[in-house]
Order: C-alpha cells, then structure tokens, then sequence
C-alpha cells in the first residue's frame, strides 16, 4: 500500500500534478490549504464579512461549508448556510435532509426556503406551466433566491461551489460557442452591486472535482450521493468535462494552469452589455424594468411573486435573530 | 477468485479478479484517474492498490452532472 509522502501514513489518494501521496489528514489539510490560499489570493473574504453558503445537499457545497466553517475561525468571518427545496420528488427531500444534517454537524445557522411556499408550484411543475426546460427555469428561481436572500442576510458575499472542473468546462463551452462574455463571469470572484446584488466568491477555485468529493467523504460532511434526475448525461458540459479529464491524466496540472492563467486574464474578455437596474416589482437587479423571477411568476400565476419571495425570506432571516448588519458590501 | 464491485451512481455491479490495481478497475468501469474514485470498506484507495479476496468494493463517479 502506498504511503503518504509527508507521515508515511497508509495513503488515501496520489495527487498527480505535485507526485505525491497523501493520507486522509494530509490530505484535508492540503485542500484546506488550496481553498486558504484561494481566498486570499484573489481577496475573497475580508474579517468581519457574513457569508452565505448556498447549499445543493452535493459534495461540493458540502466541502465549501466545512472549509468555510472551518476557516471563519481564521479569518473571522461568519458562515450563514442556505437550502433551497427545489421539489423534485424523493431527491429534493434527501438533498434537504443531507443539508440540514451537514449544518447541525457544523453548527452553522441554516435558511430553508421552499420554491413552492413562495409560488405555489415545485420547479418541475413552474417548467411544465412555462413550457420551458426544467434545469433553465430550476436555474432562474435559484439564481434569484440566492441573491435575495444574501440580500436580506446582509451578506457580503455568496461562496458558491463551482469546482475547477466546473469551471474550466463552462469556460471551454463558453470559448467554443464564443460566448466571450460569459468567460468574464467565470472567475474567482464577482463584485457586489450596491443594493442589487451580492458578489459570488468560488472558494473551489482551484480545486479538483475528485478532491472536493475526498474532502467531503473524509471529513464525514453529509452529503447526497445521488444525481438530480433531470441531468443531462450527454450535454456540452457533461462531454468535455470527460474530455478534460482525460487530458489532465495524460498532462497533470493542466486544469490549474488554465485556471489560474484565466483568472490573470479575465478582465481581458468583454463584460456583458447588459444594462443593470432595479425591478419595479420586487426591487432587486434586472437587466430591465422587471427581473427575469418576477416576470416567469407572473407569466405562470398572473402575479410577480418577488414581492412575496421577500417577505417569506424576511421572515426566514429574522426567526435566525443574526446580529443586525450596518455596513455590508452590497449596501449603498 | 472473483470480487464484486458497485459502481455509482449508476447501480451497476462488475466482477473483477483479485489482484486487480484501482486504476484498472476504474477503466474497466469506464472511468480515469480523475473522474471517479475506489472505495474499499467505504475508505478511499490509491490507484495501485490491488484488489484483495473479502475487499468490498465500490467505484463511484466523481464528475456531476451540474
């Protein structure tokens, strides 16, 4: 049996880009080290932030809140936890479980929010009623939740748990399609816009997909091993993401040049020229008089439920009785 | 002598001679170095462990599907 390279220790895994072995506490401690120099390489958390990490009940999201829980002794910030119960059958009631046991072996706060509280509908039925493919709209109502609640959290930003195979496979799709804009969106970190929108940090930036799911299983963080069952096998993504990864085996450390070389660059590729203001129903950003959750619920019910996404999210954050916040990023 | 393996998530089972390294039995179950992981007695292994007779064995695909 191979031993780890630092204690001898029976090892666990071979990281092949660095030739070395490691044993399951060598090797926690060096994806903690990654996600460490992450944060402060590319300045994603200052002391004093509020955090929130979106939780999917997934590996990822499970090794982005134990790190972070983690870290924030550290660095000194706080670590607020966020599910969404998005109502896709017997896989959104074990995702919910996986969070809510993953944050209680943590022992940080989390915010349940139910999509069918807020619009009456589960994710599968709002895409059959919008005539629109189910991970779009599923895509839609998270995006949006999440800031919303950030928002209402005061959050300085949302860690999110984009892995460096997640990202360097948008980034080639983007490439491919010439989507150049959306490159720019892909980095480390995404700003907060005063009042609209919390920024998005990628604490996973450099981490591999299969570290991320070691990391998880060997920190015994709960987490679902199950696929949602609307993933698409054969999409864009899914293909290469196969294809890089037979790639980095041939060349190891492939991912991480393209990653850290991306980041250098990434103010290189055009911004999108989307114009940025505020919706009129629910007040939050849109990229025109009303925000793209606002109209789909209206479309489908005859009511924008913005308005009423906030007060149920007010109402979620105030029975977690946070200290108040005063200056938060996002704030004007 | 044959050992039985689980691969995930896909359900599907494998029989596999012991002696066996991890990083063949990842290719047999359609996966590489970096796409999927070995599990013996639910911990994970290096890729020149060999499969013992009594190993349970499971494979799990790593990549998600997004």
């Amino acid at each position: 049996m191979a031993k780890c390279s630092i204690c001898g220790g029976p090892a666990v895994a071979y990281i092949r880009y660095q030739r070395r072995y490691l044993c399951d506490r060598h090797f926690v401690e060096y994806v903690e080290s990654k996600i460490r120099r992450a944060i402060s390489r590319y300045k994603m958390i200052r002391q004093g932030y509020r955090v929130l990490v979106p939780v999917s009940g997934g590996k990822d999201s499970a090794t982005v809140l134990t790190a972070l829980s983690k870290l924030s002794r550290e660095f000194g910030f706080e670590v607020v936890a966020l599910h969404i119960d998005l109502g896709i059958g017997d896989y959104s009631v074990k995702s919910k479980e996986a969070s809510i046991k993953a944050a209680n072996k943590l022992g940080v706060p989390l915010i349940v929010v139910s999509v069918k509280e807020i619009t009456g509908y589960t994710i599968p039925e709002l895409a059959r009623k919008a005539r629109r493919p189910v991970c779009s709209v599923c895509g839609l109502v998270k995006r949006y939740i999440i800031n919303l609640v950030a928002v209402e959290l005061g959050a300085d930003a949302v860690a999110l748990g984009h892995n460096a195979d997640d990202l360097a496979v948008y980034s080639m799709k983007s490439f491919i399609t010439q989507d150049l804009s959306n490159i720019s969106k892909l980095g480390p970190k995404t700003e907060s816009i005063k009042g609209l929108a919390v920024g998005r940090i990628r604490p996973l930036y450099e981490v591999y997909e299969k570290e991320s799911y070691l990391y998880a299983l060997l920190t015994e963080t709960p987490f679902l091993h199950e696929e949602c069952p609307n993933v698409d096998f054969s999409s864009m993504e899914n293909r290469l993401k196969v294809h890089i990864n037979s790639l980095e085996e041939e060349k190891p450390g492939v991912k991480i040049t393209m990653l850290r070389n991306m980041a250098k660059r990434i103010r290189d590729y055009p911004k999108p020229q989307l114009p940025i203001s505020r919706c009129r129903h629910c007040g939050l950003l849109s990229s025109g008089d009303e925000c793209s959750f606002c109209r789909l619920t209206k479309r489908i019910t005859g009511q924008p439920l913005g308005p009423r996404a906030r007060e149920v999210v007010r109402s979620l954050v105030a029975s977690l009785q946070l200290a108040p916040r005063q200056d938060s990023a996002y704030k004007s | 002598m044959k050992v039985k393996v689980r691969v995930v998530p896909d359900g599907r089972h494998l029989e596999v001679e012991a002696g066996v390294k991890a990083l063949d039995l990842l290719k047999l179950a359609g996966m590489n170095s970096e796409s999927g992981v070995v599990l013996v007695n639910g911990r994970p292994v290096t890729e020149d462990y060999r499969i013992r007779e009594g190993d349970e064995v499971t494979v799990v695909r790593v990549l998600s599907g997004g």
